[in-house]
């Protein structure tokens, strides 16, 4: 890995929904770095375009217009739009990892917790068994999960512990780029500080780079560096993140920010 | 960590700020634009401890948000010199100030910013063990500086959310003071103390600068600031033409206000 440049460089991104006589711009004009290490906020109000570019950062939609390159562990940079489909497959299993909203969406949940933890493991070669459910254990440990609970299904744990159980998974591989949306919004504001602190030390301790899409201006400014505000599919406003949050600039930013305090 | 001081860079400031403006634009209401400062300068040197004087409103808060690069700056530069050379804070991007809070500045906000669960003595640790510094001689730093500011043994496993507002603000100062960095801003580091600990902060202040740490700061508490303060910098004499109050006083309700300009 190369510190001196980023992990991932975009340039010009957009995703347009819908086929060319009649598209809507989901994100338009992106431009971000982000260095390794560095934990990154995507904000704005539901619509804002916020999830659409983490869907066409992480490639789960399709690169409309402009360029993400990302650092491999080599350290060159690659094209990802140039990358083969079993290179981004690979990508996924060995140094991405992307946590939903909805646990739901990234577990299995009729499988055990050790399962779910052990999968991402085995995809990426291990086969001792032993060992894969000591790694399963030690993770469920670190996520706060009782261990006893190794050989039940997600489908009987609360919304708390589901989504602890996805960053276990996502993370068990050490990754070097995770994504996230809208971690904690499901979830009571007293699981979410439980959550949040558990993320802000696995993130630090790991030293890995993220990107994180909220809503909420509280969880921005707990765990990120930079803030990146949205508005209509565009970037409105970007900076450190107790800047942007202190000392706004942008009309919306600033509207924003005074409504998170008064409500 | 300690910053060597050689007599080169001792006539050298380690904070200087030159022709500073800062103007809120406060687009909820309407685009009004209300100026706070105007050509601000000033220079702290190694080993000095500048106050900020002046009425409340006056900007004080701001100019330590803008040298923390917490605040965005209008116009004019804001030079911290650190180990790795100068930095101008007013122009520097998001990682440039990253590295200038690791390296260089140090901040000690009015109140404590309670992360959840977290123990006090871990959030004194914290900024040691951010820099490296190996967990066990962090642990017996934090440990120092927390029994110095009498903070009793048995409430350092516990999170400070529940500690009484003085005993926070002492666990907020031990946590600024644990590092050793070139410049400390201190935001009314004594505001909520008994007199038996404002002494022992005003000691910890004097030990700073006796090891070359340049200190600027807000003390509300004359006594405090005359045993402490080489001078007084009256940041009113740089008061913009109009509506200072009203900025500061609509900056500090709602965490912000904006300004034109920039950024974005």
């Amino acid at each position: 890995m190369n510190d001196a440049q980023p992990l991932l460089q975009v340039s010009g991104a957009g995703h347009a929904y819908g086929d060319r006589s009649a598209s809507r711009w989901g994100c338009r004009d992106v431009d971000l770095d982000l260095w390794p290490g560095e934990v990154l906020a995507v904000v704005g109000e539901s619509g804002s375009g916020k999830t659409t570019l983490l869907g066409t950062l992480s490639q789960r939609l399709s690169l409309t217009e402009g360029s993400v390159r990302y650092q491999l562990a080599d350290g060159t940079m690659a094209d990802l739009s140039e990358l083969s489909e079993a290179a981004v497959r690979r990508l996924w299993r060995t140094e991405w990892g992307f946590v939903h909203q909805n646990p739901a969406d990234g577990l299995r949940m009729h499988v055990s917790a050790g399962g779910n933890v052990g999968e991402p493991l085995m995809a990426t070669g291990w086969r001792h068994y032993g060992r894969i459910r000591a790694a399963a254990a030690e993770w469920l440990q670190r996520v706060e999960i009782p261990v006893d609970r190794i050989d039940d299904a997600p489908v009987t744990f609360s919304g708390g512990m589901r989504q602890r159980l996805q960053i276990a998974r996502n993370l068990v591989i050490s990754p070097r780029l995770v994504f996230m949306d809208e971690p904690t919004s499901g979830l009571d504001v007293s699981v979410q500080a439980r959550l949040l602190d558990l993320i802000r030390s696995l993130v630090a301790e790991l030293g890995l780079a993220m990107i994180i899409v909220t809503h909420d201006l509280g969880v921005a400014r707990l765990i990120s560096h930079r803030t990146l505000v949205m508005k209509d599919g565009r970037v409105i406003e970007s900076g450190l993140t107790d800047r942007v949050l202190d000392d706004p600039q942008a009309a919306y930013t600033q509207l924003l920010v005074s409504s998170i305090l008064q409500g | 960590m300690i910053p060597a001081v050689t007599d080169a860079c001792e006539t050298q400031p380690i904070l200087a700020v030159s022709g500073v403006e800062k103007t809120f634009t406060m687009h909820l209401q309407g685009g009004q634009r209300l100026p706070v400062l105007h050509e601000l300068a000033f220079e702290v040197h190694a080993g000095e401890c500048v106050a900020l004087g002046g009425a409340s409103g006056a900007g004080k808060s701001s100019v330590l948000k803008m040298a923390y690069g917490n605040y965005a700056v209008n116009r004019g530069s804001i030079a911290v010199r650190g180990p790795g050379g100068v930095v101008d804070i007013a122009a520097a991007g998001p990682r440039q100030v990253l590295a200038a809070r690791r390296h260089t500045v140090g901040y000690v906000s009015q109140f404590l910013h309670c992360v959840p669960r977290v123990a006090a003595l871990q959030i004194v640790a914290e900024p040691l063990l951010e820099r490296g510094v190996p967990a066990a001689e962090a642990r017996d730093r934090a440990a120092e500086l927390l029994t110095r500011l009498a903070i009793p043994e048995r409430l350092w496993a516990l999170p400070p959310a529940t500690f009484s507002g003085g005993e926070q603000q002492r666990v907020n100062v031990a946590r600024g003071f644990v590092t050793e960095l070139p410049l400390l801003l201190l935001d009314e580091p004594t505001a909520s103390l008994d007199v038996r600990n404002r002494e022992v902060v005003t000691g910890l202040i004097h030990d700073k600068r006796a090891r070359g740490t340049a200190i600027l700061g807000i003390f509300h508490d004359a006594e405090v600031r005359e045993a402490v303060a080489d001078r007084v910098v009256q940041v009113e004499a740089f008061a913009a033409a109009t509506g200072a109050d009203v900025a500061h006083a609509a900056a500090g309700r709602t965490g912000a206000a904006g300004t034109t300009g920039a950024a974005a």
